[in-house]
C-alpha cells in the first residue's frame, strides 16, 4: 500500500549525516513502517525549530512529507530526548552500539515492531541502570531472534540431540551450542560454561527487567560478551564500528578508576 | 560515472561535468548546468577560477599549531603576539573559527579537531587532530580549555570525550553555553535546549 501524502508516524531517530547546505538526512526506526530514510530540511542552521527534535536517539513525533525519491520531515515533537543517556560518554557509547545493531538488523521499509520495541525499551535501560553490559548481551540476544537469528541453546546444532550436563561448546558459525560428543571442524569454536549457557537461555526467554536482576560475576560477564561478540560478527559479517569505541569508553574508565584507587 | 554518460557532450565539457559531479551535494544535472555556465563565462573569469582552484592546493596548509587551514605556519592567529595563549578554543571545523572570529568576543588561540567523534559514521578519535592537541597541552602554557564542538550528539560525544581525556592536563574545561538562539521561537525550542537555557539563566 502506498504511502499517503502527508503521514504521522513515530520514529526513533538512529542516524543522521549531513547533505546540501544546512539539511540533514535522517534514518529513523518507526514501529509500524519499518527503517525509513528521509531528509530533513534547514535542520543544521542554529534557528531550525526541527533540528533539536531530529537528534539521532530521540523519540519523536514525526509528520512527513512524501517525496519523489526521499521522504521530507516538515514537523517533529520530540516524545523523549534520553538526555541523562547522552550527558554520560560510557551510557551515550552503549547506546550507540545498540544502535548500530539495530540499524545492521533491520532492512529499509521492513516493519519489526516487536524489535522498535525492544530497542525502545533498551535505551530507556541503558539511560536509567548501571549494568549497560548486561544491558546489552540481553538486548543482543533478543534483537537477533527478532531478526531471526535466534541461538539454539536446548539442542546440540551438529547432532540435535537434546544437551544435558557436560562440557559444551558454542560455535557462533553453527548458531548455538555444541555437545561434548560433536566433534567439529568448525573454526572458532568456544568453550562454554554452564553458568554461561544457563545465563543464554534465560535471556532468550526473559524479559530485560527480569534479566537485570541476574547476579553476573565478572569472569561471567567477560565469557557472555566474547561469546556475544563471536556471534554478532559472525550474523552481520562485520564488527559494530561502534564497538571499538565502545570498548576505548570501556578502557577510559577502567584505566581513571585504577588511578583513582 | 564515466565519460559516456555525458554524451553527446564535447569531450573536455564531459570532463568538467564529470569533475564537478564528485563535489559534495552536487548532482549530475547540477554538474551540466555548473559547466554549461563555465563554457559561456569569459575567458578571463574562466581562468581567475582556475588559477582560484590551483592556488588552494598549492598555497594552502594546515597550521602545526592550531591544524587551521592557513597560508603560512604558523596562522596569523597563532603568531599574533596580543592572543591570551593560555586559553584554546577546541573547534570541529576551520569554518567554525571563521564564525567565531565574527563575533569578536574571543582574543584566545583555537584548535581545530577537523571532525567530531561519530562511531556509527566510523569516525574515531584516531581520525582527529587530538594527538596534536594534546602535544600543545605538554608544557603548562594553556590554563583554559574552551569546548566548542557543535551541539548535537556527535558533538558532545566528542567534548565529553576530550573532557575526560584533557581535564588532567589544564586547570579549566569548559563548555560554551546552549540555550534558545536569537531570534528563535520559544514554542518550538526541544525539552533539552530549553532546559538548558533555564540552567544558565543568568541576572537581567
Amino acid at each position: 500500500m502506498s504511502r499517503p501524502r502527508i503521514y504521522s508516524v513515530e520514529a526513533i531517530v538512529l542516524r543522521s549525516s549531513p547533505i546540501g547546505e544546512a539539511d540533514r538526512l535522517l534514518t529513523v526506526l518507526t514501529p509500524w513502517m519499518g527503517k525509513l530514510r528521509i531528509t530533513a530540511r534547514g535542520v543544521r542552521r542554529t534557528k531550525s525549530k526541527l533540528g533539536g527534535h531530529l537528534e539521532p536517539l530521540t523519540r519523536s513525533t514525526l509528520t512527513i512529507a512524501r517525496g519523489q525519491n526521499l521522504d521530507t520531515a516538515t514537523g517533529a515533537d520530540a516524545r523523549e530526548m534520553f538526555s541523562a543517556l547522552k550527558e554520560n560518554l560510557p551510557r551515550l557509547s552503549a547506546a550507540l552500539y545498540l544502535t548500530e545493531l539495530v540499524d545492521s538488523l533491520n532492512p529499509l521499509e521492513s516493519p519489526n515492531p516487536p524489535g522498535y520495541f525492544t530497542y525502545l525499551e533498551g535505551l530507556r535501560a541503558i539511560e536509567m541502570q548501571n549494568r549497560t553490559e548486561l544491558a546489552l548481551r540481553y538486548l543482543e540476544i533478543c534483537l537477533l531472534g527478532q531478526a531471526g537469528f535466534s541461538l539454539e541453546l536446548r539442542q546440540c546444532v551438529e547432532c540435535r540431540s537434546q544437551l544435558m550436563e557436560g562440557k559444551h561448546r558454542f560455535s557462533a558459525r553453527a548458531g548455538g551450542v555444541l555437545c561434548p560428543a560433536c566433534q567439529t571442524s568448525l573454526p572458532g569454536v568456544k568453550p562454554l560454561s554452564l553458568e554461561a549457557l544457563k545465563v543464554l537461555r534465560f535471556f532468550s526467554t526473559a524479559t530485560l527487567s527480569s534479566a537485570l536482576m541476574v547476579n553476573v560475576r565478572p569472569v561471567l560477564q567477560r565469557e557472555l560478551n566474547t561469546l556475544m561478540d563471536s556471534y554478532v560478527r559472525y550474523t552481520l559479517e562485520r564488527e559494530l564500528r561502534s564497538a571499538s569505541f565502545l570498548r576505548s569508553i570501556e578502557n577510559m574508565r577502567e584505566v581513571s578508576s585504577e588511578t583513582a584507587s | 560515472m564515466n565519460n559516456n554518460d555525458f554524451l553527446p557532450a564535447a569531450a573536455p565539457v564531459a570532463r568538467l561535468i564529470q569533475e564537478f559531479h564528485k563535489l559534495p551535494g552536487i548532482g549530475s544535472k547540477s554538474a551540466q548546468r555548473l559547466a554549461y555556465y563555465l563554457v559561456r563565462m569569459p575567458e578571463e573569469e574562466a581562468k581567475s577560477l582556475a588559477q582560484a582552484v590551483l592556488a588552494v592546493k598549492e598555497r594552502i596548509l594546515l597550521c602545526s599549531e592550531c591544524q587551521n587551514i592557513s597560508e603560512q605556519d604558523p596562522c596569523p592567529i597563532c603568531k599574533d603576539p596580543n592572543r591570551d595563549v593560555s586559553t584554546i578554543c577546541l573547534l570541529e571545523e576551520p569554518l567554525d573559527v571563521l564564525a567565531m572570529e565574527r563575533t569578536h568576543a574571543y582574543n584566545g588561540l583555537y584548535h581545530v579537531l577537523h571532525g567530531a567523534i561519530s562511531p556509527i559514521n566510523g569516525i574515531t578519535a584516531e581520525d582527529l587532530k587530538i594527538r596534536e592537541l594534546l602535544e600543545r597541552l605538554r608544557d603548562s602554557t594553556v590554563k583554559e580549555i574552551i569546548l566548542a564542538t557543535n551541539p548535537n550528539l556527535e558533538g558532545e560525544a566528542t567534548a565529553m570525550y576530550l573532557q575526560k581525556l584533557i581535564s588532567p592536563l589544564v586547570e579549566r574545561t569548559t563548555r560554551l553555553a546552549r540555550g534558545l538562539p536569537v531570534g528563535g521561537d520559544l514554542e518550538y525550542a526541544d525539552q533539552v535546549t530549553l532546559t538548558r537555557a533555564f540552567e544558565g539563566r543568568q541576572e537581567f
